[in-house]
């Protein structure tokens, strides 16, 4: 019981690190939002609020595709899955437990970015 | 595999590369249209297809941030790189620690530098069509039509190089191949002029096989031109 309080505990801290961390990213320059999905919960903050379920959709994609694709080629597990248009680009990554997409502009270093998160 | 003259040359450029570059451990390469151009020995046919459907599944959901121009999968065990180069996108997997420079040469300079000697080699080969000499013999009477006759090897010998060049364009433009048939020729004479006929093959066997096309003596006024001139004659695509 202890051990699970401890777990439970530990998990929140991550949870509450890792949202102080998006609060500082999601303001920089080229940043366009993020989405967090936890096994119990989701955290949503974009610029443009009209395109929340098509960018969680495309979040979603990412994963599944990121799980397919490293299983047909043998690849382990999934660090990150970045895709990339003409001007915007996605970040998404695993972190304990979580699923963490990052929106942003395609100048942006999003190696420095996984660097910070991770 | 695709026996495409355009898709074995990619096929040795990728196993080139991966010679350049053991830590390449496959690759190949579609078409924007969703058509697998070639791969490399080690993938096989379904692994492609299942990347390629995945691929497709991205690019529909990615419309929000605009057209999918790459992915990149980074795995416990090593990574993914697919990008669009010209009208087309190299899938490249590679070991975890391959040196990002040199997948950055292979998907912005070495195939792309590729892929542009080809298409100048193959667009060069679609402009000219082959342009054959032949014997102008004429066609006369009521039933002589419009249509200039044309021996049925010529016409086949055509109809085998624009297939070739057809599948080449369609490899380079993602476009669907559509086989030609040739219905109408240009005819040029020495002296200058040119129109276009519809063109069948010879019904007369006595005059099978010898360079000869009968053109009716409507046209042959038109063109100036008389029994026994020398014409040039090319295929209409």
């Amino acid at each position: 019981m202890l051990v699970k309080k401890s777990e439970t505990n530990d998990t929140e801290n991550d949870a509450e690190k890792m949202q102080e961390k998006l609060q500082e990213i999601k303001d920089q320059e080229g940043i366009i939002g993020y989405i967090l999905r936890s096994p119990k919960s989701a955290s949503i903050d974009l610029k443009d609020p009209t395109k929340i379920i098509e960018y969680a959709i495309l979040s979603s994609t990412a994963f599944d595709v990121g799980h397919d694709i490293t299983e047909a080629l043998q690849m382990g597990e999934v660090d990150t899955i970045v895709v990339e248009s003409e001007e915007t680009k996605l970040l998404s990554m695993n972190i304990n437990n979580h699923h963490l997409s990052l929106f942003m502009e395609k100048s942006v270093d999003h190696d420095k970015l996984y660097k910070k998160l991770k | 595999m695709n026996r495409d003259p355009y898709a074995i040359a990619l096929n040795n450029a990728l196993t080139e590369i991966k010679k350049a570059y053991p830590d390449v451990k496959n690759s190949f390469l579609f078409t924007k249209n969703g058509t697998i151009i070639t791969g490399d020995q080690e993938t096989d046919t379904k692994t492609m297809n299942n990347i390629l459907a995945s691929f497709q599944t991205m690019k529909e959901k990615a419309k929000v941030i605009g057209n999918l121009k790459s992915l990149h999968i980074n795995g416990k065990n090593g990574k993914l790189t697919l990008s669009n180069i010209n009208d087309m996108y190299l899938v490249l997997a590679t070991s975890k620690n391959m040196d990002k420079t040199h997948i950055y040469s292979i998907t912005h300079v070495i195939l792309p530098t590729i892929l542009k000697t080809l298409e100048t080699f193959a667009h060069t080969h679609l402009q000219f069509p082959s342009t054959k000499n032949l014997v102008v013999d004429t066609l006369s009477g009521f039933f002589a039509g419009d249509s200039v006759q044309i021996d049925a090897e010529i016409l086949v010998d055509w109809t085998k190089n624009t297939d070739s060049r057809a599948r080449m364009k369609a490899v380079l433009t993602g476009e669907q191949n559509t086989q030609e048939i040739i219905d109408h020729v240009r005819i040029e004479t020495f002296g200058g002029n040119s129109t276009l006929c519809k063109v069948k093959e010879i019904n007369d066997q006595t005059l099978k096989g010898k360079n000869m096309i009968r053109i009716p003596e409507k046209v042959c006024n038109t063109l100036e031109i008389k029994k026994g001139d020398l014409v040039k004659v090319k295929p209409l695509l």
